[in-house]
């Protein structure tokens, strides 16, 4: 930035006229009137061709002045008192647990920064679900943890030995690391350790409030959805990805909080420059409502001595990576190389001693400040709003951890050191008491306990408190998709009308219908879902300003403030945080939703996959449909688009369900299933299904297939007699292949084969690996019998598979396939061209499973090896093609 | 004083004999609007045709299999008398054509403006110039914008330095003061 710096002024005279007059403006017409001749100015320079930068910044200094500064409700004593044991005990939990082994690992200084910053909301702002209220949404930064559990500590909601067991949770009582709601599922509401994670999810989070209440879900309430955030953290793209959605749907039930203390794990997040004024510009331009909270009251007497502005321009002058110095070197410092660099300064802090200097304290530790943020980010309507607080990393951690470029990595500190905090949070514990770090609470009855436990009490209850009393919906049963069910006869249609079919369906049913949300990143009419837009309405907070393009169609546009459907443009992470959203309605919002996020599958999981993780750990519950999937199937996108590992990366997550069906009675089966495990049984489970765009004729269902269905495979058709046979497996689209092959090889081979649905290859192995671990540890009991064992007992090998993703997801059931067992699938790069031509390439078509089912028989001996050649001539196969991986 | 109304397909896009591959209501059956009638498929999507108003199914006159077009005849709806009544705000497309003679099922803002009672609607039967049409008749309140109210005429590039005219004296405000603080066009 080579701006000129707005300290140098060449006509102070002509500069203090202007400021006069614009102060009578305000005196005699408000402020209104003055923004607006300031606006006309502006402009009017503009248009006259001056070349104005633009600079989307206010001072260095805090946004709310002294004198607009609130009263303090609070008894500052007390909450001091209290403050200091959580900061001791959390101190305590984590350099206990290192004392005992370094691999536990964990992190001091980040609640050392955001104390304050906690107790202040817990004192005076969040209220807990409750009778009268549904409870403000705290989104705690992971690395914060140790302190929300040293302050449940002391509301005697935790015990000694549960801290003790920090980061010890394997032999039960433990407190997990970070929050999990996975492990901690009473405690623990929103994952948020991996960053930038957090804000995006707190965002959608304020959003779908808004939805709920709208579509008359939930009565409208003043909750707030606060989420704790660093300044580090901030350069995560999806910390700031989705700034500009809350400022248009102003959602003033958002408040941000970013803690900076100007440190990232390795050094300053920004040193040589200021972070506070870079994400201050970035809100600001956005539209956020932001509050700066930089400096304590200690400095409020200097900054009003500052009659000629030297102080406040110093403080935009210095960069971060000086003020990081400036707390880890101490006063003397502070006077030399900050006051010192203007003599004025130097003089106006000549009579306070470098320890009061070195006490000058930063906004974000300074709880009168910090509530004076909170009250008006509370009062603001109409926007989102962000408070930047400045703080000092390992606040009072003393010289090994404070302002120190290694404070993130700190977990042990020296017996001086502890002395060092003890003495100065005032902490009762002796000398000889320090090394054994043992933790210390006022008694139940004494006045700082009291008084804790008052405040949360007017509050509503403890923060934070993970419930998941949701009622429950009954599944609708399988009947009502009959039409699903009896088959399409000649109509060929794919398995993603289908999939619309049922959600169609869904919305009308009496007790399901309102609780369905359909999430859709811009491609519903990628899917055919646009008959829905009518159907059931594109939520807008603000309805339909516009008579819509196609309005004189049935399948108009519709946008409507009940809408049904969250369109959320080309944005699969805050598609997916909407997702999170609803399938974690039934916990914080008491009523469960049925969420279908309907994606291109390739940009699911390997675009947003930790999203997705943090929807497991969430206990997230609804429906991923991983829309025109399959590497073949999507013909002609080619290589990005192409999905031929979904099947297999999702299924990493432990409670994923995934599934891979061909046809609509399969997937009706499957997602009434998912109905009655996840809302009717409230089973923490998610379901991904994969869906195609080819078109083909759906068979009706035939009977007594839905366990075999839901287990991962069934019998679909059996082979002729025939003394020689085999069994093939199919999934998804080429399982239609895998039908054509069998024919082909009883017609042309004489040799007949038994064809089985295979939906989910992956359900297969887990319910495979659970019978063998259980017949591990129970080696003298009756063996329990894997499904994939008992669906196979009467079949002959061999056994040929082939689907649509990469061998490894057959290849997963290999062990439990009674025969030799080879597979078919589409590792490689994806291509375009027709879906004939792309099975060719992939080696997954008709005539490649004909060859290996041949080779295989020639293998056991039961053909004649040279009917292979002969079959691969009349194919038109060449030996010679290159292996697919490798082109 | 019932009337019997035809229901009629409305402009599903473009696309020609599309299957009924769901009949969702009975003759005989009350409706109200936007009640799911049937359901059709294309190529690629399968979506329910709503009711374009309230009333009792006197007769079906499609059952599944049968293929339909724009303008195929789905049902004879006999409206009752308090439906009838009822006319519909001509404004808001979602709320047009609900009464007139021969009703394409569900197709919001066309309207064969001879037995509309709708005011405002202009008398076009091309089907594409009406929908542009529609949309430029059907004027709201929140489409309009308000000009920006006009400086007072003395506001010139040197009034701003000149004493402002006299006026009583107010308060700052300082909710509005902290949103001009923050506006960032100004600094």
């Amino acid at each position: 930035m080579t701006q000129q710096s707005p300290f140098e002024d060449i006509d102070p005279t002509e500069t203090q006229e202007w400021l006069e007059s614009i102060e009578s403006v305000m005196r005699a017409q408000g402020a209104q009137r003055a923004h607006f001749l300031l606006e006309k100015l502006v402009d009017f320079t503009r248009r006259s061709g001056a070349y104005l930068p633009f600079k989307p910044n206010t001072a260095y200094l805090n946004t709310i002045s002294r004198a607009q500064q609130p009263d303090y409700p609070g008894d500052r004593s007390l909450e001091r008192r209290n403050e200091a044991y959580m900061r001791w005990n959390a101190l305590a939990m984590v350099v206990q647990a290192n004392a005992a082994s370094s691999e536990y690992g964990g992190h001091i200084a980040s609640y050392a920064s955001a104390a304050t910053l906690y107790e202040v909301g817990f004192n005076h702002f969040w209220r807990a679900r409750s009778a009268a209220h549904p409870g403000d949404m705290i989104y705690m930064q992971g690395h914060s943890s140790p302190g929300i559990y040293a302050r449940a500590y002391l509301e005697g909601r935790l015990d000694e030995a549960q801290l003790q067991r920090f980061r010890q949770e394997v032999r039960g009582g433990g407190l997990s690391s970070y929050p999990h709601p996975w492990l901690m599922p009473d405690f623990w509401q929103y994952p948020t350790v991996s960053m930038g994670l957090g804000p995006m999810m707190a965002i959608f989070q304020a959003r779908f409030v808004r939805y709920l209440e709208n579509r008359g879900m939930v009565p409208a309430t003043d909750r707030k959805v606060w989420a704790f955030l660093g300044d580090g953290e901030m350069d995560e793209p999806e910390s700031m990805g989705a700034l500009t959605m809350p400022v248009r749907e102003k959602l003033d039930n958002l408040v941000f909080v970013i803690n900076c203390n100007l440190q990232r794990l390795d050094g300053p997040v920004r040193g040589n420059g200021k972070i506070i004024q870079e994400l201050e510009a970035a809100f600001l331009g956005a539209g956020w409502n932001v509050i700066k909270v930089l400096w304590g009251s200690r400095w409020d007497p200097l900054l009003e001595r500052d009659h000629q502005g030297l102080l406040k321009r110093l403080m935009e002058e210095c960069v971060d990576g000086e003020y990081q110095n400036f707390k880890s070197k101490g006063g003397a410092y502070t006077r030399e190389h900050f006051f010192g660099k203007y003599p004025e300064l130097k003089e106006m802090v000549a009579n306070m001693s470098d320890d009061e200097i070195w006490r000058l304290n930063r906004g974000g530790h300074d709880p009168v400040k910090v509530y004076a943020a909170y009250a008006a980010a509370v009062a603001n309507k109409g926007s989102p709003t962000v408070i930047l607080a400045k703080t000092v990393k390992g606040f009072g951690l003393g010289k090994t951890a404070e302002g120190l470029n290694v404070a993130h990595q700190q977990k042990k500190l020296g017996e001086e050191d502890l002395k060092a905090v003890r003495d100065r949070f005032n902490i009762p514990v002796s000398d000889e008491e320090i090394a054994g770090l043992s933790f210390r609470k006022p008694a139940p009855d004494s006045e700082e306990i009291l008084y804790l436990q008052e405040r949360r009490s007017a509050l509503g209850g403890y923060l934070p408190e993970r419930n998941s009393a949701a009622p429950p919906l009954p599944a609708p049963p399988l009947e009502s998709f009959s039409a699903l069910l009896e088959g399409t006869e000649e109509r060929e249609i794919s398995t993603t009308m289908a999939l619309v079919r049922i959600l169609s369906t869904l919305v009308r049913d009496k007790n399901l219908g309102k609780h369905v949300v359909p999430i859709i990143p811009d491609e519903a009419r990628t899917f055919g879902m646009e008959g829905m837009f009518r159907q059931v309405g594109i939520y807008s907070s603000v309805g339909q300003l516009y008579t819509p393009q196609d309005a004189d169609q049935l399948m108009f546009y519709r946008e409507d403030r009940q809408g049904q459907i969250l369109e959320e443009g080309i944005n699969e992470a805050g598609s997916l945080c909407s997702w999170i959203a609803a399938a974690t309605a039934y916990s914080n919002h008491g009523v469960s939703m049925i969420p279908f996020y309907i994606y291109y599958s390739m940009f699911g999981f390997q675009r947003v996959g930790d999203f997705m993780w943090a929807a497991g750990d969430s206990q997230a519950r609804g429906f991923l449909i991983g829309g025109t999937a399959g590497r073949t199937t999507l013909a002609g996108e080619g290589l990005q688009h192409q999905d031929g590992h979904s099947q297999l990366v999702m299924t990493a997550i432990p409670n994923c369900v995934a599934y891979d069906p061909t046809y609509a009675y399969e997937l009706a089966v499957i997602i009434q299933d998912g109905l009655r495990r996840m809302y009717q049984e409230q089973e923490s489970v998610f379901y991904y299904i994969t869906c195609m765009n080819e078109n083909y004729a759906h068979p009706a269902m035939p009977s007594g297939v839905e366990q075999g269905i839901l287990r991962g495979m069934y019998l679909l058709k059996s082979g002729g007699k025939g003394k020689v046979r085999v069994t093939l497996f199919g999934s998804g689209t080429i399982l239609r292949e895998v039908l054509a092959a069998a024919e082909l090889l009883e017609k042309d081979y004489g040799v007949p084969a038994d064809v089985f649905s295979v939906t989910s290859f992956s359900e297969l192995r887990r319910n495979a690996l659970d019978a063998e671990r259980w017949n591990l540890l129970h080696p003298t009991e009756a063996a329990r019998v894997p499904y994939v064992r008992e669906a196979l007992e009467r079949s002959t090998g061999p056994f040929i598979a082939a689907t649509d993703y990469m061998k490894t997801v057959p290849d997963q059931i290999r062990q439990w396939v009674p025969g030799r067992y080879a597979v078919l699938g589409t590792d490689g790069f994806g291509r375009s061209d027709s879906r004939a031509e792309l099975r060719r390439f992939f080696e997954v078509n008709r005539h490649y499973i004909v060859i290996a089912t041949l080779k295989c028989l020639a293998d056991e001996g039961k053909i004649d090896v040279r009917t292979i050649p002969t079959a691969m001539k009349a194919f038109g196969i060449d030996p010679e093609k290159p292996n697919p991986l490798t082109v | 004083m019932a009337s019997t109304t035809q229901v009629l397909v409305p402009d599903i896009g473009g696309f020609k004999d599309v299957d009924v591959i769901d009949v969702l209501v009975k003759a005989g059956q009350e409706i109200d609007k936007e009640t799911p009638m049937i359901t059709i498929e294309t190529e690629k999507a399968a979506m329910d045709v709503p009711a374009p108003g309230a009333g009792r199914i006197a007769e079906l006159k499609v059952k599944k299999g049968d293929k339909v077009s724009e303008g195929s005849l789905i049902l004879l709806l006999e409206s009752t008398a308090a439906s009838a009544a009822e006319p519909d705000k001509p404004a808001a497309p979602k709320d047009a054509a609900a009464e007139v003679a021969a009703v394409p099922g569900g197709a919001p803002a066309k309207t064969e403006a001879a037995a509309a009672p709708a005011p405002a609607k202009r008398e076009k039967t091309s089907t594409e110039s009406a929908s542009n049409d529609t949309a430029k008749d059907s004027t709201r309140p929140q489409a309009a914008a308000p000009e920006v109210p006009a400086p007072p005429p003395a506001a010139d590039d040197q009034a701003a330095a000149a004493a402002p005219p006299p006026r009583a004296a107010g308060p700052i405000d300082d909710k509005a003061f902290s949103t001009a603080y923050a506006s960032p066009s100004v600094r």
